[in-house]
């Protein structure tokens, strides 16, 4: 039990050490969660007193170089006069939110079916189905013309049915 | 002798040490919210109304961080380059205050990373410029009110400070004179907490050995 008590100050010793090397002597601007466990720790330590007393000198010229910064309102007021527009795209985008997120493969079939669709009634397929047409207008009337077609055909055939009787 | 007779002194002025308040930039930001009909609102709360266009709450967030990102620019850039980049990073928070998210990420780090880039790309500009003006700053700190002795430890300070690498100097800036906690300079450093307590050891390893340098110790 004592042996684990030493470990733990230890392991603090080492921790405190490093908390005074990195914020100074201020115990105030360690990190909270640690202060009160650091502190105590320190009170028992007279080489964590002496390392905090060697920091301290720092600290204090340190503080002397502060500069007290008031709120500029002549500046505030250029700045605030000067805003731009924010963007309402970004809003649009935000309402948006609540929809499910398409998916890629949804997205790319969705795009190759606008791709045949445009393809399919684009200019040249109708020319094309418009010349197939006048192909078959001048076939009929050239089977109008001409008289052949399947009338012929026909009694042919009906001749030889004829000569096979 | 003497050290010996500081540490016992300091020791004494330990506890007055440890209470005593916080930076001056948390001192001045506690002044100015007073009034505000806006006190109330904690920052995320602002950052909400900002992100949907309300001006008076924009204005309230600016008054409570003004004087740190002055005071954080101008320890490296001349007084109106650290206006320009005030005023930019207010903007760049008016036109993407709805891209924050409170996602462990404070409003003020935010701002003060906004604000320590841009000096940061100022610096890489304007190097001499950057440099002629610490030493104008440090002129107007040694006013003729602060005695010989003072003026003289400051200038050791102001020489120590400048010889910090970069980051070093930042990480001690944020804690020390914009009393941020170590989340927040680290936040604003963009690094871990174990990486923002390195560098202030460093940092202040580095000047304790400039001063003392200096001082021919």
């Amino acid at each position: 039990m004592k042996m684990a008590n030493t470990t733990a100050i230890e392991m603090s010793i080492e921790r405190v050490t490093t908390l005074i090397e990195a914020y100074g002597s201020d115990t105030q601007s360690w990190p909270e969660q640690e202060r009160a466990e650091a502190v105590a720790c320190l009170e028992l330590s007279p080489l964590l007193q002496q390392l905090l007393n060697h920091e301290y000198e720092l600290d204090a010229l340190l503080q002397t170089d502060s500069v007290e910064e008031q709120v500029d309102e002549v500046l505030l007021a250029r700045i605030v006069d000067k805003l731009p527009e924010q963007p309402k795209v970004k809003q649009n985008i935000a309402k948006l939110e609540w929809m499910p997120r398409w998916p890629a493969a949804m997205a790319a079939a969705l795009t190759a079916v606008v791709v045949v669709l445009v393809v399919m009634n684009s200019p040249l397929q109708t020319v094309q189905n418009e010349q197939i047409a006048l192909q078959e207008m001048d076939y009929l009337l050239w089977q109008d013309v001409t008289g052949q077609g399947s009338d012929e055909a026909s009694d042919e055939e009906s001749t030889d049915f004829t000569s096979m009787l | 002798m003497k050290l010996k007779h500081f540490v016992t002194v300091s020791m004494v002025n330990l506890t007055a040490a440890n209470s005593r308040p916080t930076t001056m930039s948390s001192i001045s930001q506690t002044t100015v919210t007073q009034h505000s009909p806006w006190s109330a609102e904690d920052d995320p709360g602002l950052m909400h109304l900002i992100a949907m266009g309300n001006k008076p709450a924009f204005t309230e967030l600016a008054r409570r961080h003004m004087p740190g990102m002055l005071g954080f620019a101008r320890r490296y850039v001349q007084l109106s380059e650290a206006e320009d980049i005030v005023q930019e990073a207010l903007t760049r928070i008016w036109l993407k205050a709805a891209q924050w998210q409170d996602r462990g990420t404070s409003p003020r780090s935010w701002l003060m990373r906004i604000v320590y880039n841009l000096t940061m790309d100022s610096l890489r500009r304007q190097p001499k410029l950057a440099e002629q003006d610490s030493n104008e700053l440090m002129a107007t700190a040694n006013g003729p009110e602060k005695n010989y002795e003072e003026s003289i430890k400051q200038q050791q300070l102001a020489v120590a400070m400048k010889a910090l690498p970069e980051r070093q100097r930042s990480a001690v800036v944020l804690t020390v004179y914009n009393a941020m906690t170590n989340r927040e300079a680290a936040g604003v450093l963009e690094v871990s907490v174990d990486a923002l307590e390195s560098l202030l050891s460093r940092g202040r390893r580095g000047l304790k050995q400039s001063i003392d340098l200096q001082r021919g110790v």
